[in-house]
């Protein structure tokens, strides 16, 4: 069994526990997650003991929290069996807005300048209060529209126009 | 905390100066400063900050919201790790959204 995903799965939540007991799950889902869950969905349910879908009937808010009813998982004892399982979704269930980009989407694309200067390669996307940052090879680089000048994700391609001292 | 009027807001003197040279100059260099208690006033609008969290400097572009706040509002010292996955290091990779503002 594998912890990592595949590529075209994104993380949507992690079951927490039960709650209740008529087979409602404590569901803590990530930023990207909140806009999947919705009855119907089929999700990927990666548990220490082996992966299996799962069908969603019934979300509903919870302090923070969302409350997952799930098909098959009726009773308490069947949602503890849940307790620690990470969730995962197809990437295309994630319908982000103009101007959004999934973490995973902008992770591994190659960073260019506008002379072409290449920067390397986004590490990872960490999420300040002034504005996201993308790291590439180290540095980070506020994810505005005055630096970053295009994305294109599935070229795996973005072009940012550092202002000078950054990369230093 | 509250603060006298007459006072105005506070910002350290070289910040300051380092801020009128870059807007004067035109030029966009990432200011590093370490003074997190400075106010943002509104000529620093548009001025790119290094502000230090005690680790590194955090690039912070400034835009006309900040205004009022302290630049080490926007640059973190502590980072907070949930306690989510058994794994421990979270759900998984790539589960957030990143906004271009």
């Amino acid at each position: 069994m594998t912890k990592t995903p595949a590529p075209t799965e994104i993380a949507v939540g992690r079951i927490s526990g039960a709650f209740g007991i008529r087979g409602e799950m404590k569901c803590d889902p990530t930023p990207a997650g909140r806009i999947v869950f919705s009855p119907g969905a089929e999700l990927r349910c990666e548990r220490s003991d082996g992966s299996s879908r799962l069908r969603v009937t019934g979300v509903r808010p919870h302090k923070g929290r969302l409350l997952v009813r799930a098909e098959g998982v009726e009773t308490a004892d069947d949602a503890k069996e849940y307790a620690g399982a990470v969730l995962y979704a197809p990437r295309e269930a994630a319908d982000v807005a103009d101007g959004e980009y999934l973490d995973a989407d902008l992770t591994g694309c190659r960073v260019y300048g506008l002379d072409g200067t290449d920067y390397g390669v986004v590490d990872a996307v960490e999420h300040y209060p002034a504005s996201d940052m993308l790291i590439v090879a180290g540095t980070m680089v506020p994810m505005v529209r005055a630096y970053v000048r295009e994305i294109d994700v599935a070229g795996q391609r973005i072009v940012i126009d550092p202002p000078p001292g950054l990369f230093e | 905390m509250v603060r006298s009027v007459w006072k105005g807001p506070f910002v350290e003197g070289s910040l300051l100066k380092k801020a009128d040279v870059a807007r004067a100059s035109g030029r966009h260099d990432v200011i590093k400063i370490w003074s997190r208690r400075s106010t943002i006033l509104p000529q620093f609008v548009g001025v790119t900050f290094g502000v230090y969290n005690g680790h590194k400097h955090i690039p912070v572009l400034v835009t006309e919201d900040m205004v009022g706040h302290k630049l080490g509002e926007f640059s973190p010292t502590r980072t907070f790790h949930s306690h989510s996955a058994a794994s421990g290091g979270g759900a998984a990779g790539g589960d957030k959204k990143a906004k271009r503002a």
